[in-house]
């Protein structure tokens, strides 16, 4: 076996666009899967993390998510981003998940045992986007007022209604809304050079 | 048409966060057709959304994780397409697959950016509005309902059956959902012809020219139809019919056909 060309190969590969490791992936390649979970795995995991609150259970959505991804491949290039696509699935079953479990206090304790950071290990080319992704996003999210942000956490992160976000913060419904709709789009203008 | 520009924004931001009301929701609905162009700002709305967890806290999932996900992924050159998911897309139609596509969150729909365009492009935006229109009908539906169908959706051994319309209604389309081992089975149809009061829809499965009677339904204002209905006992899944009827029913004679299933069924 011969490392060197196999590194030159997964280096060439780790280059590539993710419409181009999509079709490789679909032609059965399986170092673009690798490639993808490079790029993407922190990211579905912080996610997962984030809404259930649990590392044993966000990694196994983690694994869920890209093994559905290989098995099935619905995603449509022509359609969106690869990256909204595998968020918008991994948000979609981590708050199914959530919803399924008895009670609020329950995520509570769980996520109070969370607050320890873990260690990441980097690897080169991924760090320097997604890190400077995550930078912008943090910076525009700061832009925000503070009840801007706070109601699209709670809808994002936590899947409520903003019926249920108005209840829990008691302010009016429209109040709610105002905030979820003008935080939004405040994000689009800050983000606009990062969605094309 | 001109609404000032802050409250367009506004409204497109409610349709892409969930949250308009049935007003809104309808006037949102007039104004996707009177200009398509909203469709890209939908989801260029969509994009940012999604871009919101990059501002999570960078944790790593732990190392064995990715070997395990590349252990599990089948050698090269033998990725499968497994045969239901195919079959689930071949055999919704049309403008039902994009609905139930849309509930189940796991497609961006958007329009290509450049506008002057080819009809492919002007086909796919009319698509397009017609989805979204549809998506803005149905979430005025019970979405008890549609979350119990995403899940239902979801199982790996559904039954799921395409309808298509007959002489009487020839452009309606839908499919038939069934989880064999829980109760009740859902209807999805579209481009059903409203009826008057004293007639309703009704469902039958045919076994050897014997016909079973399920449920009753009536369509939505525009013609779209999602009701979760009860499986008689004894029921079979082999040929579904949906008639029209007088209502009440008389028990006797069945109405004519509006509706019948494909004539190969699956799962």
């Amino acid at each position: 076996m011969d490392s060197n060309s196999d590194n030159d190969r997964s280096a060439d590969l780790s280059l590539q666009t993710d419409g181009e490791l999509f079709h490789a992936l679909k032609a059965g390649q399986p170092q673009a899967l690798g490639i993808l979970y490079d790029r993407y795995a922190s990211l579905v995991y912080r996610l997962a993390l984030r809404i259930l609150a649990n590392p044993q259970e966000a990694e196994d959505l983690t694994q869920e998510v890209f093994l559905r991804f290989w098995h099935h491949g619905t995603y449509n290039p022509t359609r969106g981003s690869l990256s909204n696509f595998l968020i918008t699935l991994t948000r979609s079953r981590a708050i199914d998940k959530l919803r399924s479990r008895s009670t609020n206090l329950k995520f509570l304790q769980r996520w109070s045992q969370m607050m320890t950071t873990e260690t990441s290990f980097p690897t080169p080319i991924e760090v320097v986007s997604l890190s400077q992704r995550s930078q912008q996003v943090q910076n525009a999210l700061a832009v925000l007022s503070e009840n801007q942000r706070q109601v699209l956490e709670m809808a994002y992160y936590e899947g409520l209604s903003q019926s249920e976000i108005a209840k829990q913060l008691d302010v009016p419904l429209g109040t709610v809304k105002t905030w979820a709709r003008q935080g939004l789009l405040k994000l689009r203008q800050s983000l606009k050079d990062s969605i094309g | 048409m001109s609404l000032p520009p802050e409250s367009l924004e506004e409204l497109t931001a409610g349709y892409v966060l969930g949250d308009l009301s049935s007003e809104e929701a309808e006037e949102f609905g007039r104004l996707l057709i009177e200009d398509p162009s909203l469709a890209i700002e939908v989801n260029r709305l969509q994009e940012v959304l999604g871009l919101i967890p990059y501002a999570l806290p960078e944790v790593e999932p732990s190392p064995r994780l990715r070997s395990a996900i590349l252990e599990a992924a089948p050698a090269a050159g033998e990725r499968n397409q497994t045969p239901k998911r195919s079959l689930l897309q071949s055999r919704i139609v049309g403008g039902v697959a994009a609905l139930l596509a849309l509930a189940l969150g796991l497609e961006n729909y958007r329009s290509r950016q450049d506008l002057t365009t080819t009809q492919a492009r002007v086909a796919e935006q009319k698509q397009l509005i017609a989805v979204l229109r549809q998506d803005l009908t149905t979430r005025q539906v019970q979405v008890a309902e549609q979350k119990e169908l995403i899940a239902m959706l979801r199982q790996p051994s559904i039954h799921l059956v395409s309808l298509e319309g007959a002489d009487l209604a020839p452009a309606a389309s839908g499919s038939f959902v069934m989880n064999p081992s829980k109760p009740g089975a859902f209807l999805a149809l579209q481009n059903l012809p409203s009826l008057p009061t004293g007639q309703v829809y009704q469902l039958y499965s045919v076994v050897n020219d014997k016909k079973i009677a399920w449920g009753q339904f009536n369509t939505s204002p525009n013609g779209t139809v999602l009701v979760k209905l009860p499986v008689p006992s004894k029921a079979e899944v082999t040929t579904l019919i949906v008639t029209l009827e007088q209502s009440p029913t008389s028990t006797r004679s069945v109405g004519p056909t509006v509706m019948t299933t494909e004539t190969t069924t699956e799962l």
